[in-house]
């Protein structure tokens, strides 16, 4: 009986050791050695007064992805097109609605919807460039302005004031349970900060 | 049979119908006035790799004419305008809320010329008074410069192409080598000679042959 019991325990832990963790299907991290260059916090660091807040529309919706379109324009250096855009457009949106728009006005962008495509958003920051992701189940926009091994930086035009930072398995959990729709313009980024 | 042939009819029917669908824009879409998300659907397209790419900034005051000139040479200078059209450009005035709130405390003087690689590494920079009178004398400085660093450290040339593939690490060394390494003589071996050892093998086979033979044909009498 002793014996059973003291096997039935070793068992127990070595299935604990095995984990009960769930894990998100990620491209596998490269290994290439890290730069000796200096990492910017986050790496679209938008002034703050460059960051659009987010507005009623005159429908009564917010206006959450022309919001995060904006700021992503000025970080990409078109103001004239973001000055545009917050005179002309507002209320909700969706992919298509986006992309007709974009198409339109002559934008160049790329956009990813319902694929849970991690390495768009890799794409996005590590080119510098940010996207507006989408969150809250896909009623929300914000911009994801960071995006490495450990977190992700979030500016909430609801709050532009301030960058949230949340681990980027919680992110990645997030966008994925809310249509994963990540979009933004295809310009030359700031350039970095010099060293 | 006919019940099946309808059903499976009316199953292929429903599949096609589905797709129609799910293309149309939905008919009663309203976001919450706090957010703004209506609807999601799937579309991909390529993507550039461009992570590599350096940046050239033009900085200045817009009201300054050696700005409007330096600039300008981007777009008159055959090779100027070449590197231009290699790199990210960046035209950046002074009035502007990004160069007060991020360029200006690392910008000595303007007009600033500044080549940055993609993780931001300044290759080349020139500013104020620093700045030549012509398009050819920076077109100059900037190939002189960047032919240095290329001479002294290699890096890579400004292009839009991706990056090079990253070299790998090398194969590590054995682990059997721990601490300091052992600078001693080779130690004199103890051991007995080789032709002793076979000589004692043998007479030890041929003893235990022999007890084993008497064992089994002459057994001690109990």
């Amino acid at each position: 009986m002793k014996r059973l019991f003291t096997f039935a325990l070793l068992l127990t832990v070595l299935a604990g050791c095995d984990g009960v963790e769930i894990r998100f299907d990620e491209p596998p991290a490269d290994n290439r050695r890290t730069s000796a260059a200096r990492v910017e916090y986050p790496t679209v660091n938008l002034p703050i007064a460059l960051r659009q807040r987010n507005w009623q529309g005159n429908e009564d919706e917010g206006s959450c992805v022309h919001a995060s379109l904006i700021s992503l324009f000025r970080w990409q250096g078109r103001y004239a097109t973001a000055d545009h855009w917050r005179r002309a457009y507002g209320n909700g949106e969706w992919p298509q609605g986006l992309a007709a728009k974009m198409d339109r006005e002559g934008v160049r962008f790329a956009y990813t919807a319902g694929r849970n495509d991690v390495r768009f958003l890799q794409w996005a920051c590590s080119t510098r460039r940010g996207c507006g992701v989408t969150v809250l189940g896909g009623r929300h926009m914000v911009c994801l302005v960071h995006l490495d091994q450990q977190w992700a930086g979030i500016l909430d035009n609801n709050d532009p004031r301030r960058i949230t930072w949340v681990p980027r398995r919680t992110f990645l959990a997030e966008w994925f349970n809310s249509n994963s729709w990540a979009v933004t313009p295809v310009y030359a980024p700031a350039p970095p900060l010099p060293y | 049979m006919n019940r099946v042939l309808c059903s499976l009819m009316l199953l292929a029917a429903i599949a096609t119908a589905c797709p129609c669908w799910a293309d149309d824009q939905p008919s009663e879409l309203k976001a919450d006035a706090a957010y703004g998300v209506l609807h999601a659907e799937e579309r991909v397209i390529n993507l550039p790799a461009d992570q590599g790419k350096w940046h050239v900034s033009v900085i200045g005051n817009p009201r300054d004419a050696k700005y409007q000139m330096v600039k300008g040479w981007f777009d008159s200078h055959p090779s100027l305008k070449h590197l231009k059209d290699q790199t990210h450009f960046h035209p950046i005035t002074t009035t502007s809320t990004m160069y007060r709130d991020r360029y200006a405390k690392s910008t000595p003087k303007v007009p600033c010329v500044r080549i940055q690689s993609g993780d931001g590494q300044v290759m080349y920079q020139v500013c104020g008074q620093d700045v030549p009178m012509s398009a050819d004398a920076l077109d100059q400085a900037i190939r002189t410069e960047l032919f240095r660093r290329r001479r002294c450290c290699p890096s890579p040339e400004p292009g839009p192409g991706p990056e090079p593939p990253a070299v790998p690490d090398p194969e590590p060394q054995p682990l059997d080598q721990v601490g300091p390494p052992n600078v001693a003589p080779e130690p004199v071996s103890t051991m007995p000679p080789w032709w002793l050892l076979m000589g004692l093998l043998v007479v030890g086979a041929g003893a235990g042959v022999a007890a084993k033979w008497k064992e089994t044909y002459y057994p001690a009498k109990k």
